[in-house]
């Protein structure tokens, strides 16, 4: 078994009269040490690892020497605490004999660490620092962490945990509190020990899960986090705070042996490390796809490519934690899973697909849970909750909430119990969308149209076929009540004022520049109808529409159903007034045109893959996942 | 030719009628036949015209027809 290893060092007294003593710092050290060490929380090796006391700098730089280089090693974690300074835009860890006016010459700067750790190569490092302004090494991270400067090392992973910002001190529990130590230590140690639930139900913690679960109460001090790895999940310590269900139900992390070290093309790091730093405030999806794409795609062997896309996940959802889109991690679980499809291994592939699934449903519980909460508030989606409150937005970010909290639920599928705890929470969402928010239940875009299909398929399925009958037809007699005005696909933002004038309009007018044409959209209303057998209902507003033109695209597999651009598959159209005059007509062409080219494309039957391709429009929401309404493979058959 | 075609209705209840395009060397020549084509080529053409327009509004109204409506 490769080694952990781990160097926790404690800094309570330094030879420079500027510094004072920080007594707590020896009791943190010890802690840690002990915790990480002890086989039930961290798994580290108890007679390799090091404690250090009041070490000096070349003692520290000694056992870091030591440790890392050890041929065996797998994980190496730094846990420091003790003085930090910012001296010329460096950040310097105070050793014992650390002297501020001789910085650069006796400060142990996070670039000294990194020579030593970017040539030894140990497939992950955690650093912890638990210093005064700690976020002060964002100068050195962003340079040294950045794979592109790290030139051939640009294969191992790292963690780097700073316990406050650059501007703010590194408190600790004063003498008379009951639990010595700083707050960053002492809130590390509870993720630890289990005390803190980190809502991750993997069988491991890496340190990017706890940076989210670390929760220090205090405005003064706010903890700091990057992350970048490309060789497989970091595994931290254990995970002794299993949120969901029982132990049993705990995700064990796939290991995929590989004796070297992956390296990815210089571009692909450079464009994923810009991916990473955006995803802090919003992540472009595709884009990120597509680089993850090309560095799969680069690394050719599959334990490469499984170890790539595990490793590089928790960075990302560790980053994404602060967009304030309740979706985030699910999305970025999903495009990780999309990608993972690709992998040239299919058993390697199915294992990874499985794997961030699991965490796909952990990522969607929360944002599910939270938007539950929430909509107990009044007006909590027009205030901002759960992302996206603009005017434009709300309706659309209504029918995605309605279409998740469906995909949700459907993911529990084989679970009685499971399915009947997520669908109380399911319909509490969907009737409280309804209830609170029935001003705001309309059709504005095209991109509602996988929605709605997702809607409809997914209603029918888990028995709540009257909700789904009220809030489609509520869209529907919304796009009739509008002329059929509805934006195309990702319509610019400097557009959507416009259009809303334009949609509000009595008069007929030519909605060319912002209208998708053929339309996908009432393709899918009428869909509906027909899914839940009311086409009755809406038999005499074909003629209404006469003249237009209506289309829809399917994939010759929904196995591969998020790429940018799907090739192989086929358009069918129809033209209300020319193909389709009647509820009669379109029944037919249903059944003759739309259920074989799904039916096919669906085929190997596969409920992982319909979920995925689910998954994929909603995401993407410029494609329809048919896959989802069973009445038309099931028309075929 | 125009025998042939079967034009349909625009949105003002007109005739589409095709547009001929030739070369502009052959252009002056093609009009100038035109006019000296006579006043029964004139007669005829109305006439077609006339007769394609009733049946383009035969086919829109049987078009239409093909629609369910509400009964009143």
């Amino acid at each position: 078994m490769r080694k952990r290893l781990c160097l926790c060092v404690g800094v309570p007294e330094c030879s420079d009269p500027q510094l004072g003593p920080l007594p707590g710092t020896k009791v943190d050290a010890s802690s840690v040490f002990e915790a990480l060490t002890d086989s039930a929380m961290g798994e580290y090796d108890a007679v390799e690892s090091v404690q250090l006391i009041n070490p000096s700098k070349a003692e520290f730089m000694g056992a870091l020497a030591q440790l890392s280089y050890d041929p065996d090693i797998d994980t190496l974690t730094i846990y420091f605490a003790g003085h930090g300074v910012i001296i010329d835009s460096v950040y310097y860890l105070c050793c014992s004999d650390i002297e501020l006016d001789r910085a650069a010459y006796s400060g142990l700067s996070l670039t000294e660490l990194f020579q030593i750790i970017g040539n030894a190569k140990p497939r992950h490092t955690n650093i912890i620092i638990d210093a005064c302004h700690a976020a002060g090494v964002v100068h050195d991270v962003q340079s040294l962490i950045k794979p592109n400067s790290l030139g051939p090392a640009n294969s191992f992973g790292v963690s780097i945990l700073a316990m406050s910002a650059t501007d703010q001190y590194a408190h600790e529990a004063p003498p008379c509190a009951p639990v010595q130590g700083g707050y960053g230590t002492l809130s590390l140690l509870k993720c630890l020990k289990g005390e803190t639930d980190c809502q991750v139900n993997k069988s491991h913690l890496s340190l990017d899960d706890i940076s989210k679960a670390i929760d220090l109460k205090r405005d003064d001090q706010l903890p700091n986090f990057w992350s970048f790895n490309i060789s497989g999940s970091p595994q931290f310590c254990l995970n002794k705070s299993a949120r969901v269900g029982s132990p049993d139900s705990l995700l064990s992390i796939p290991i995929f042996e590989d004796l070297d070290n992956p390296t990815l093309p210089s571009a692909v790091s450079e464009d994923l490390w810009k991916c990473y730093l955006d995803s802090k405030i919003e992540v472009e999806l595709r884009e990120l796809q597509n680089c993850l794409e090309r560095g799969l795609l680069a690394l050719v062997e599959p334990p490469k490519q499984a170890n790539f896309l595990i490793g590089l996940l928790d960075s990302f959802k560790a980053r994404c934690s602060f967009s304030d889109d309740g979706f985030a991690a699910a999305q970025i679980n999903a495009v990780f899973v999309f990608v993972a499809q690709k992998i040239s291994d299919q058993a390697v592939a199915d294992e990874v697909v499985a794997f961030i699934m699991g965490q796909l449903e952990t990522s969607l519980e929360i944002a599910i849970s939270n938007i539950h909460e929430g909509l107990k508030e009044d007006f909590y989606l027009v205030r901002g909750g759960g992302g996206h409150s603009e005017f434009f937005s709300l309706p659309i970010r209504i029918t995605k909430i309605a279409a998740w909290s469906l995909f949700y639920l459907d993911l529990s599928n084989g679970n009685a119990v499971e399915t009947a705890r997520r669908s109380k929470v399911c319909e509490a969402i969907l009737d409280a969308l309804e209830r609170d928010y029935s001003g705001s239940i309309s059709l504005l875009s095209e991109e509602q149209a996988a929605y709605i299909i997702t809607i409809s398929s997914l209603t029918k399925r888990h028995g709540l076929t009257e909700w789904g009958e009220r809030f489609i037809g509520s869209l529907y007699h919304d796009y009739f009540a509008h002329g059929g005005r509805v934006a195309r696909t990702s319509l610019a933002l400097e557009d959507t004022y416009e259009f809303m004038k334009y949609r509000s309009l009595e008069e007929e007018v030519d909605f060319l520049r912002f209208s998708a044409r053929p339309s996908e959209l009432l393709f899918c209303l009428f869909a509906h109808y027909w899914n839940f057998d009311q086409l009755d209902v809406v038999r005499y507003d074909f003629s209404e529409k006469d003249g237009t033109h209506c289309t829809t695209y399917i994939p010759e597999s929904y196995a591969d159903f998020s790429g940018e651009v799907i090739t192989n598959g086929g358009n069918l159209n129809f033209q209300i007034g020319h193909d389709v005059f009647t509820a009669s007509d379109f029944d037919g062409f249903i059944r003759n045109y739309l259920s074989p080219a799904v039916y096919a494309a669906s085929q190997p039957p596969h409920a992982m893959i319909h979920s995925i391709a689910i998954c994929a429009s909603l995401i993407y929401p410029d494609r329809i996942p048919w896959c989802a309404m069973g009445g038309l493979t099931a028309d075929v058959l | 030719m125009l025998e042939m075609i079967q034009p349909s209705l625009g949105d003002d209840g007109e005739l589409q009628l095709p547009t001929m395009m030739v070369h502009p060397s052959q252009g002056p020549k093609l009009v100038a036949e035109l006019e000296t084509a006579g006043l029964d080529f004139e007669r005829r053409i109305d006439e077609l015209k006339a007769r394609k327009k009733l049946e383009a509004e035969e086919n829109e109204t049987a078009r239409v027809n093909r629609f369910e409506r509400r009964p009143n």
